[in-house]
């Protein structure tokens, strides 16, 4: 569990799997897979590493020949690298014993070395986890393949995790399905502050560098209301913001339904669903009238 | 020989970056060809040689001593192979390698 601090730029709590953007602009769809499918997701995870190799192979060809043996050497290295027995037994292990996916397997061990790398406290060696950052990119790529997810066409909600937010990334982004912001740079006039406040979820900027330390889908807690996250957190803090979230809700949802008129589709007429710029509006006053009730009962 | 015999032996990195991923893999690659179990110990970090990885984490710059060492019926000829690699300094082999002008690095 990682607890980080920023800057509070828009209030609420969001829990959810992580989004990283920029260090790989893909989500990894799912975190677990079924215990019976463990071995042919094994199968699946070999042969996009082998797919992995074969490309770098072309490339370190193409690269001896045309700018010198030299640079062959650093695709040679990398070749080697993503034949690493360690790094196969980790992601197989994680996979067979956890039931981890292949893509949050390979994403938790390669980012776990390379955080380790930038933990040397040798600048040439911490540049050697964009290496392996680079390799996770590959093996991501291979196995979502087709399946790949684009960052415009989310499945599931997601928090979403990036160094700085472009226009061009915020505007590609599925609002539906975006639950909170965090970025590593930025002050409350950032481009993610002025974005969350639109969207009206909640945001933390400028918690400094932490990506590394995040894998896609990685669990991960906003708090816009200390500026705060917790990247991977343990089950009692789990519990207890959940628990929390889900007081706010319920106490809104018991009042909404009592209250509110029902929308012709069975859903009450602001359900939180809906609108939720309504719904927030709207549940601080049926919360102060329920309190003004209780006072004249 | 018996099998559990340990050949073991020095080296000091001369690469002016230190021992980074294409030395490494080079390293990787020469024990990952033998049936032997190599390891490379160094700065309170005992390195599984076949792995990059783990090779990485040795954290071995310019000047640091490392100690080879195999186990198993290839382990001499291994860790003589590794020991190659460091006494060139991870040149590709110029027939007669020159380990007095080990002062060139890779990129």
């Amino acid at each position: 569990m990682i607890v980080k601090r920023g800057i509070a730029v828009s209030h609420g709590v969001a829990i959810g799997p992580a989004l990283v953007l920029g260090t790989e602009s893909f989500q990894i769809p799912s975190r677990f897979v079924r215990v019976n499918a463990v071995e042919s997701e094994i199968v699946r995870f070999r042969c996009a590493l082998e797919n992995v190799c074969r490309e770098i192979s072309t490339n370190e060809q193409l690269a001896s020949e045309q700018i010198g043996e030299k640079y062959g050497a650093i695709f040679s290295a990398h070749l080697q690298l993503a034949r690493d027995p360690k790094l196969i037994g980790e992601v197989e292990s994680l996979i067979r014993t956890r039931h981890y996916s292949p893509e949050f397997a390979s994403s938790q061990v390669l980012r776990r070395y390379a955080r380790e790398l930038q933990n040397l406290g040798n600048h040439y060696f911490a540049e050697r986890a964009a290496d392996l950052f680079d390799l996770e990119r590959g093996i991501l790529r291979h196995l979502l393949g087709e399946q790949r997810e684009e960052v415009a066409n989310l499945a599931e909600d997601v928090v979403v995790l990036a160094h700085d937010l472009t226009p061009s990334e915020t505007a590609t982004l599925d609002r539906k399905h975006v639950r909170g912001f965090v970025t590593e740079v930025g002050g409350s006039t950032s481009h993610t502050a002025i974005l969350a406040g639109a969207f009206e979820i909640p945001a933390v900027v400028g918690v400094g560098n932490f990506l590394a330390e995040v894998s896609g889908g990685d669990i991960v807690i906003i708090d816009g209301n200390h500026g705060e996250i917790v990247v991977g957190p343990d089950d009692e803090t789990l519990d207890r913001y959940r628990n929390s979230a889900e007081r706010s809700r319920s106490i809104a949802e018991r009042l909404l339904s009592r209250w509110s008129p029902i929308h012709p589709h069975g859903r009450p007429a602001w359900s939180p669903v809906a609108t939720p710029r309504g719904t927030r509006r709207r549940t601080r006053r049926v919360r102060a009238s329920a309190s003004a009730r209780r006072r004249r009962s | 020989m018996t099998k559990s015999d340990v050949t073991r032996r020095n080296v000091t990195v001369r690469l002016s970056n230190g021992l980074h991923m294409v030395p490494c893999s080079e390293i990787a690659k020469l024990a990952a060809q033998s049936s032997a179990s190599v390891r490379i110990l160094g700065n309170d970090v005992t390195a599984d040689a076949k792995s990059v990885l783990d090779l990485l984490q040795l954290k071995a710059e310019f000047g640091t001593e490392l100690i080879v060492e195999a186990e198993g019926e290839e382990g001499p000829a291994t860790v003589r192979g590794i020991v190659r690699l460091f006494e060139t300094n991870f040149e590709p082999a110029r027939d007669q390698p020159d380990p007095a002008s080990t002062d060139t690095a890779l990129p």
